[in-house]
């Protein structure tokens, strides 16, 4: 009786493992192919996107690259130019189309096509942010606390876009009107937000290395702070999955970006955990927090606990295919991140948000556990670390 | 519909005011709640209705940013201070 009971149970756990292997197969291929479309079908067609633009216009190419437009007056026989750039915004890259007359003053700004959250680009059209650049001259600095006010809350937005135009303006400045402008040098310090980065991972270290969970309190605590509430810059598939689409930011205009990912990436490879969850995101922090206060821990139905993780799971994948398939990486993103902590948020999420937090007081770490796709992916690299490891101590 | 909606909205919080009044009697029976306790915990109720009624009324003019900010910067404050009224100032009394 008991060798049929055990024949069972193997027979029943060779055909989870086929199916988990069956499943783990169908997500890389999906993924893959999403990745592949993604790329095959996303090409900005800028000739028909101008001439939509400006559709009274008869414009030419007047030059390849750097691409400038002109449109020729034939009763004034004065030029007009429309030079498009491509730069690299917060979520991606992005293509500006700035007009300028023929004697170098920027008459309108058009983005054809972005990536950032819609969020905060609503955020830059409604505080009238590319209004200001009309009939600035092309040899302006076009910096940001210069001549130019950028958008609190979206300053990394502002300064791409800031230096899209300033590009597009020294464009048509030297090869339509003929003006030297000298080229400005690249300035960038490391800032306070940097080094406060930087000693948050410095703790979290200190702590794991020397096992003192009680600095984990403190890690939780200033992550709100810090990462939460001053920067709103905690970690999202947004940003993992801007690595993988090749969108990476300049680094002196987004330090931060690159100290998040390297860090856990460190993290990762150093200690096979996933600390960043436990020890560092303001949100992870926030449930954790509200739950210690409540002191309620209720108790989660067996299938609820066995199968509640697989929800972020599928999630994440949704995600990452919407991602891939639009390339555009806020598209798929869906914490409630930027809501919480920049109270930029659209629609659904305002009644979402409330409902994770107001959970949180009686569910442990409730949106970590079955809906966050940072900690399935963080917890997949990790389990890919150590099966690395694994396969290579066999050798 | 606003009219309605305005109605419900009062007649709900009511009732949950009335429920709380109501067991009044029996929490005193059943706990030992010093002075400050119940303010804090009148408080806690009266925060969580006014975050009711704001939340509602929100849903009703159509404006999901502020029924959700209210339901973060009024409620989570106020059940933080109802649990936390119950987990360290209340006591179960004994002698019943």
């Amino acid at each position: 009786m008991k060798d049929i009971t055990a024949k069972i149970q193997e027979k029943k756990s060779n055909h989870n493992s086929w199916l988990s292997q069956g499943i783990n197969w169908f997500v890389i291929i999906s993924l893959i192919g999403a990745y592949i479309y993604g790329v095959s079908s996303n090409t900005v067609h800028l000739d028909e996107n101008i001439q939509l633009i400006y559709p009274k216009k008869e414009l030419t190419r007047f030059n390849r690259y750097p691409i400038i437009y002109s449109d020729h007056n034939l009763v004034t026989g004065i030029d007009d130019y429309i030079a498009i750039r491509e730069e690299q915004g917060w979520g991606g890259p992005f293509f500006i189309a700035t007009q300028i007359n023929s004697k170098g003053k920027i008459l309108n700004i058009h983005v054809l096509e972005h990536r950032e959250t819609p969020a905060f680009f609503l955020k830059l059209t409604q505080s009238e942010f590319f209004e200001q650049f009309k009939n600035m001259p092309v040899d302006s600095p076009f910096g940001i606390e210069e001549d130019i006010d950028g958008v609190s809350g979206a300053t990394i937005s502002s300064k791409a876009f800031a230096r899209a135009i300033q590009n597009t303006s020294r464009d048509v400045a030297s090869l339509a009107l003929n003006l030297v402008i000298p080229s400005r040098k690249i300035q960038w310090s490391i800032n306070a937000k940097e080094i406060i980065l930087l000693t948050l991972f410095l703790m979290v270290f200190i702590g794991a290395s020397f096992k003192k969970p009680n600095v984990r309190f403190f890690t939780m605590a200033l992550g709100i702070i810090f990462l939460g509430f001053n920067f709103s810059f905690p970690l999202s598939i947004a940003q993992i999955s801007s690595i993988f689409l090749g969108y990476f930011p300049l680094f002196w205009e987004n330090g931060l970006w690159w100290i998040l990912v390297s860090q856990i990436f460190l993290m990762i490879l150093l200690y096979g955990k996933n600390l960043y969850c436990s020890w560092l995101c303001p949100f992870g922090a926030l449930q954790e927090f509200l739950n210690r206060i409540s002191g309620i821990n209720l108790k989660l139905h067996p299938i609820v606990k066995q199968y509640g993780s697989s929800t972020g799971k599928f999630l994440t994948w949704l995600s990452l295919m919407i991602i891939f398939i639009s390339r555009n990486p806020s598209r798929g993103s869906y914490e409630p991140f930027a809501a919480m902590f920049s109270f930029q948020g659209t629609g659904i999420i305002w009644y979402i948000l409330p409902l994770i937090l107001l959970t949180s007081f009686f569910i442990r770490r409730f949106w970590c556990r079955f809906f966050c796709p940072v900690a399935v992916a963080l917890n997949i690299g990790c389990r890919a670390r150590s099966k690395i490891l694994k396969k290579g101590s066999v050798k | 519909m606003l009219q309605t909606s305005i109605l419900v909205i009062f007649f709900l919080t009511g009732t949950l005011a009335g429920i709380f009044l109501s067991n009044i009697p029996a929490l005193k029976r059943k706990y030992i709640i010093k002075w400050y306790a119940w303010i804090m915990m009148i408080t806690g109720i009266v925060i969580l209705l006014f975050t009711i009624a704001w939340s509602l009324s929100s849903v009703v003019e159509n404006e999901p940013q502020s029924a959700g900010m209210s339901l973060i910067v009024f409620g989570v404050p106020g059940l933080c201070l109802l649990l936390f009224t119950k987990r360290i100032l209340i006591k179960t009394d004994t002698n019943i």
